[in-house]
């Protein structure tokens, strides 16, 4: 009896070795690996003290109620805003088309491709090295860099930001589009499909 | 002296082979879907607050690796192979991956007042979004079947039978059950 509870145990830490070893390996092996020493998911991202006196407004059309982050909890964390409204006001304006004023998509691959903002640029936190060469000299160009994600509770835009600003971006030049593309979708926006400037547009809330 | 109901009932392999079967499929599904979005798996085990984000190698090691344990489990015991070292691992995932559910249901209980059979989220179980009325017990079954197989005599229908050479189908030459 003992001697089979040992077995089973020593057997059980062998499983456990064995698929650590399978998982490490086919992270090392993955096209894109999850860089295991990097802190991907940093507590707070300080980006300016910016405080706003604009009211809080609710996010129409991003998930659920209680799924939202409010704009308070982001203004405490220091991070500048950019409402709805001023997000399509960039969209439209001369200094987008002049790439003076820079949104920034901070979701993965896919949902990038699936749709983004027209012209946004991608900047994927998790695989942060492998978007911020083409990101930073836009960026360092730019007057005014939008950040957005999916909106919600959706983190990625915030972390984004922080790497822009590891990487020198003056953090007076960083914003995030709290609503991000639930919003710009629910309010029937164009989007682009696939690669940046791929001139594709849909709407994707009329596809459904 | 005469078997007892249970013991020839274990000696027909059959309830190991469902329970292997079930739990098998299972874990490799489960495990797969996490395996392929190892960062949306990071963002919900780091929800769970369960270890502290300045251990981050620690999370990131947990959210790439933990799949494929489930995994390599899963392909255990479908294959009949180490069957009680892979079914001790899943008994202690599952308890772990439950206790931690739970928990986190009655603080969103607490903190929200939603009725618990309301609350539903992604718990980072393979399946997305969820609702606790129907993980927990799904969970509960499961740990039980994962008994079964640590607990199991019969070799019947496994691999790991042709290993062992000449030996009977049953469990004439296994150990001890724990």
């Amino acid at each position: 009896m003992v001697k089979t509870s040992i077995i089973t145990v020593l057997e059980a830490l062998a499983v456990v070795a064995v698929g650590w070893g399978i998982g490490l390996t086919a992270n090392a092996m993955n096209d894109k690996p999850l860089a295991l020493g990097k802190d991907h998911l940093r507590a707070t991202v300080k980006v300016t003290p910016a405080p706003t006196n604009r009211t809080p407004e609710p996010l129409a059309g991003v998930i659920d109620g209680d799924e939202t982050a409010t704009e308070p909890e982001l203004t405490d964390e220091g991070f500048q805003l950019i409402s709805h409204e001023e997000a399509i006001e960039v969209y439209q304006g001369h200094a987008y088309a002049e790439e003076r004023e820079v949104f920034i998509d901070a979701r993965d691959d896919k949902s990038y491709a699936e749709y983004h903002i027209p012209g946004a640029f991608q900047l994927d936190h998790y695989y942060a090295e492998r978007y911020l060469d083409d990101v930073l000299p836009a960026c360092r160009n730019a007057e005014r860099i939008i950040l957005y994600c999916n909106g919600g509770k959706c983190e990625d835009s915030k972390l984004a930001a922080g790497d822009l600003m590891d990487n020198g971006i003056d953090p007076a030049k960083l914003f995030i589009y709290n609503g991000g593309i639930t919003q710009w979708t629910a309010d029937g926006l164009p989007c682009e499909r696939g690669e940046r400037l791929s001139n594709d547009i849909v709407y994707p809330n009329e596809q459904g | 002296m005469r078997p007892s109901l249970i013991r020839r009932i274990d000696d027909t392999g059959i309830p190991l082979l469902v329970a292997r079967l079930v739990l098998g499929l299972m874990f490799i599904s489960m495990g797969w879907s996490k395996a392929t979005e190892p960062v949306a798996f990071l963002k919900l085990i780091h929800e769970y607050e369960l270890v502290p984000a300045s251990q981050y190698v620690l999370l990131n090691n947990i959210a790439v690796t933990l799949p494929w344990i489930e995994m390599f489990c899963g392909v255990l015991l479908l294959a009949g192979v180490l069957i009680r070292g892979a079914s001790l691992t899943i008994l202690v995932m599952l308890t772990g991956f439950t206790i931690a559910i739970a928990m986190r249901a009655v603080g969103i209980h607490n903190a929200e007042g939603t009725p618990f059979c309301d609350i539903h989220f992604d718990c980072g179980c393979g399946g997305g979004d969820v609702y606790m009325c129907r993980k927990l017990p799904e969970n509960v079954g499961l740990w039980l079947l994962s008994l079964v197989t640590l607990i199991s005599r019969s070799r019947r229908f496994c691999l790991s039978k042709l290993f062992s050479g000449k030996r009977s189908a049953t469990a004439e030459a296994e150990p001890e059950p724990v």
